[in-house]
């Protein structure tokens, strides 16, 4: 069980995250739900390179070969553009909440809820 | 409904966990746990490669010719995920301009008292504008070696960009930046455009071998492709080929479309003031 | 330089979205004429490759950086190292879609989006919308494919809110950037729960060393649904009907392709890498089958009998476009679950293939005649100034041009004759009959009430007096409008007289590239 721990918290913080966005009805705590899921992801494909002993992926001043052990690199490109599309995201839902405020002087996704059966 | 969709979220999880426990253990993934036995030197040395990462590891630097696996994975085996992730920052950046072009180009630059010192509005204490004189350039400079580092120590264009772009919220912060968004805009996009033009336009001059291929590895030490010495060494600036070039252009774009997104989304919580300094 | 095709497609357009802020610097027509050289030279690069990809049933591969374009693996590996582009006919297929339906809500949207400043932004948008598309149609590459995905999702959220000035829009765009943004991270995790197990993305290499266990249909789950999600299948549609209705139309017309993308990567995901029916360990191909029968039909009812009662012209074409995917969903389904039937391949030689003709011919058809609905609604909303179809009347007498585009576009969704709505549903009728004759009664009752809906919505909009104190705006419709709606009419006609030519040169390939991969 031990050895699952990270794996625990990667699938309690995607649970975690859903729940707040199911439940939340502010617009901007959505969008920290939506960064704690993609957190969640991050740390999974993080966990997913790990060697126990190893260090990062870097020759510069490292140990002797003899005794290297190196995690993965390719997760770790992952989670580079993973981060990014994150920020993307969160900047661009965030653009979205501050011009529905601007229109609507509400951010509560109830009050929100009748614009569809409009007219 | 709620009580459903808690239940189906249970459900979801335990799923989840049911097949997570049959993943590899934590520590163990695939490849060979010793990769770097026996090492001839080759450009492609298939030895003891039993998978992806593990060809990366023990040929990257030899290929490549940067001491930095993840910067190679990232700029030169998967340069064209790259491309795609600085093509979303520029997506994001263009529609977040669009969507408050209304708001923000249409305002009017305002004029406000300057102390002719320090630059700062008149009110500004002095902690604050000496603060802000010493801080920012180290910022860049912090950010900058991040940059051009990237193929030798952790660092690379996202990295060393972003914490550019933290000195420009230090601007923001500290009231350096209140006005004038539309030279400022027009400078930021033009130099955003510009790295990204370059980033594509270095992957254009290695197609007569394919797109993004990296032609100055290993050639002469003049253009970066200094040839390292297998095993761990101390680090060369010029090595890597084409991998600081686009590390260069990378970094200036996330710093100069980051800045964008920061001065816009300022602008647009700005209150107009008229000529008197009073609140419109 | 034929052989480095692939990237092309790809990297001008992307160089173009790069310069374009530059060119509109210098002048407003040396934009317009910069972005209409860049579409049509997508197109004609794609054309290009159908003789070689279509005609030939042969296939593209482009590795990225590689010392030559088809090092795929490279020398004495079993595993490839790099990212691989593979064109199949599949491929060719929705690519050709997608730069039909973008050069025509490009040619639209001319003189239709007003030139305030944002219409650098919105063409730039576009552009990148299409390269979206068509990379994460041209990408053999799982991770590649997620970031292809992301720039789709993140152009069309931007679009869709357009018009910020609005209540709505913002709130709309939203919506699609939250949907997008969970089911592109369950999309990760399915493409993470592979990799721990391959060590590889490439979508080829997987499908060769797929072993079918339960963390394998754990990803495939994980990596089905969120793509459904996105295209707009029941029970996850609730998004299609706000986001189409508050976008501009040319923007509309181009989310429908948008979808039809992410229901190209569900059967790209079913066929390409779980396939491998064979083989005694594999998935439940029966099942698989069943489940996306079941989406589909529940697609088409329930979108169908919600857009009878609605009032807004666009809503009702929205719930429209969630009922034709459930055509497509049922034909495909229907070929999956006879895929594998343990006969040898009999069933699937006999009906399974047609049904799977009928449903791929159907995401051509859908995407010309949906997108010339959702342009003439531009037209309708533009002149009568609300959405709402209790206060139009009369525009026939007006605008004679976009009422005979709206029957054509009208008559083509329901199904009649000859236009090309009639070759691929009669294809579907006729399969799924052998099938399971109930599911084809529903799938024709579905139709009748589709051509009622649409009949409404003529007689409300375009018959009647005229009326011209109901009118808001009265320009006439531009050159470019006409041109684009045009362009659509007569390749909904064609394809309807002509649908051999189409299923011969392009839905063959296309099944080809699908099916028999080995």
């Amino acid at each position: 069980m031990s050895d699952f721990f990270l794996y625990v918290t990667v699938v309690l913080l995607i649970f975690l995250g859903v729940v707040a966005l199911l439940y939340k009805r502010n617009l901007i705590k959505i969008v920290l739900a939506i960064n704690i899921v993609e957190s969640g992801i991050n740390l999974f494909f993080l966990t997913l390179g790990y060697r126990p002993e190893g260090t990062a992926p870097i020759f510069t001043l490292a140990p002797a070969l003899s005794d290297l052990k190196m995690v993965l690199p390719t997760p770790q490109a992952l989670i580079l553009t993973n981060i990014v599309i994150g920020f993307a995201t969160s900047a661009l839902m965030l653009t979205f909440a501050i011009l529905t405020y601007r229109n609507n002087r509400t951010l509560d996704i109830f009050k929100l809820r009748g614009v569809e059966d409009h007219e | 409904m709620k009580i459903a969709s808690f239940l189906s979220l249970f459900l979801i999880a335990g799923f989840l966990f049911v097949g997570i426990n049959r993943l590899h253990p934590v520590g163990q993934p695939l490849g060979n746990q010793n990769v770097f036995i026996d090492r001839t030197g080759e450009l492609t040395d298939i030895t003891y490669v039993d998978t992806m990462d593990d060809y990366y590891l023990r040929n990257g630097q030899r290929e490549t010719g940067s001491n930095n696996i993840v910067a190679s994975v990232v700029f030169d085996y998967r340069g064209f995920d790259t491309m795609g992730e600085a093509s979303v920052l520029f997506l994001v950046v263009t529609s977040i301009s669009m969507l408050l072009y209304p708001s923000i180009r249409l305002k009017r630059d305002t004029v406000d008292l300057r102390d002719p010192r320090t630059g700062f509005p008149m009110d500004m204490t002095r902690i604050v504008s000496n603060g802000t004189y010493l801080m920012f350039p180290l910022i860049l400079a912090f950010g900058a070696y991040l940059v051009i580092h990237g193929h030798l120590s952790p660092g690379g264009g996202f990295q060393g960009g972003a914490v550019m772009a933290s000195g420009t919220a230090l601007l923001i912060i500290s009231s350096y930046i209140t006005s004038h968004l539309h030279r400022t805009y027009n400078i930021f996009s033009f130099f955003e455009s510009l790295g990204l033009t370059i980033f594509i336009g270095l992957g254009f001059a290695g197609i007569g071998v394919t797109f993004l291929s990296n032609f100055l590895a290993n050639t002469s030490p003049a253009f970066f492709g200094r040839v390292i010495d297998l095993g761990p060494n101390s680090g060369y600036l010029n090595s890597a080929g084409l991998l600081p070039f686009l590390s260069l252009a990378i970094g200036m774009e996330v710093f100069f479309g980051l800045s964008i997104i920061l001065v816009s989304m300022f602008h647009l919580a700005r209150k107009e003031k008229d000529e008197k300094g009073m609140i419109k | 330089m034929s052989k480095h095709l692939p990237i092309l497609i790809i990297t001008i357009p992307l160089l173009t979205a790069f310069m374009m802020p530059i060119a509109a610097r210098v002048g407003i027509r040396f934009r317009n004429v910069l972005m209409l050289m860049a579409i049509l030279a997508i197109n004609i690069m794609l054309l290009s490759l159908i003789p070689e990809v279509a005609l030939n049933f042969g296939t593209i591969f482009y590795t990225v950086g590689a010392p030559n374009p088809l090092a795929i693996n490279p020398e004495g590996l079993a595993f490839p190292i790099r990212i691989i582009l593979k064109i199949d006919g599949f491929s060719l297929f929705m690519g050709l879609i997608s730069g039909t339906v973008a050069l025509v809500a490009f040619l639209y949207s001319w003189k239709f989006i007003k030139e305030d400043g944002k219409k650098t932004y919105y063409f730039i948008l576009m552009l990148l919308m299409l390269v979206g598309m068509i990379g994460l149609e041209f990408t053999n590459d799982l991770f590649n494919f997620f970031v292809f995905m992301e720039i789709l999702s993140i152009s069309c959220a931007a679009l869709v809110a357009y018009e910020t000035e609005e209540k709505h829009p913002p709130y709309a765009g939203y919506k699609y950037m939250l949907i997008s943004a969970i089911a592109t991270s369950f999309l990760l995790l399915g493409i993470g729960l592979l990799y721990a197990q391959y060590g590889s993305f490439n979508m080829d290499y997987i499908h060769n060393e797929m072993n079918h266990s339960l963390l394998d249909k754990m990803a495939l789950i994980f990596m089905l649904i969120p793509l459904a999600m996105k295209a707009g299948a029941i029970p996850m549609h609730m998004w299609v009907p706000d986001t189409y209705s508050e976008a501009p139309a040319p923007v509309t017309a181009m989310l429908v392709t948008a979808s039809q993308a992410s229901l190209y990567g569900v059967f790209r995901l079913s066929f390409s890498l779980f396939g491998n029916p064979i083989s005694s360990i594999s998935i439940n191909y029966n099942s698989l089958g069943w489940v996306i029968i079941i989406l589909g039909v529940l697609s088409m009812f329930v979108g169908v009998a919600m857009a009878l009662v609605q009032h807004d012209i666009k809503r009702l074409m929205a719930f429209h476009a969630v009922s034709q995917t459930g055509y497509m969903l049922l034909g495909v389904g229907v070929g999956i679950a006879v895929y594998a039937a343990g006969d040898k391949g009999a069933a699937f030689e006999s009906f399974g293939k047609v049904a799977m003709i009928g449903g791929i011919f159907h995401i051509m058809n859908h995407a010309f005649y949906k997108g010339l609905l959702f342009l003439t609604s531009g037209v309708i909303v533009r002149r009568f100034g609300t959405r709402n179809l209790d206060k139009m009347i009369g525009l026939a007498h007006r605008d004679t041009f976009t009422a005979v585009a709206f029957i054509i576009g009208a008559l083509a969704i329901a199904g009649i004759p000859p236009f090309n709505g009639f070759a691929s549903k009669l294809l579907i009728y006729e399969s799924v009959y052998k099938f399971s004759p109930l599911l084809s009664i529903i799938a024709m009752f579905v139709s009748v009430l589709t051509l009622a809906s649409f009949v409404k919505v003529f007689y409300s909009a375009f018959l009647g007096p005229r009326r011209d104190d109901l009118i808001h705006n009265t320009e006439p419709i531009s050159a470019g409008m006409k041109i684009g709606m045009g362009i659509l009419c007569v390749l909904v006609v064609l394809m309807g007289l002509f649908p051999e030519v189409v299923i011969d040169v392009l839905v063959e390939p296309a099944i080809a590239g699908l099916v028999t991969i080995r």
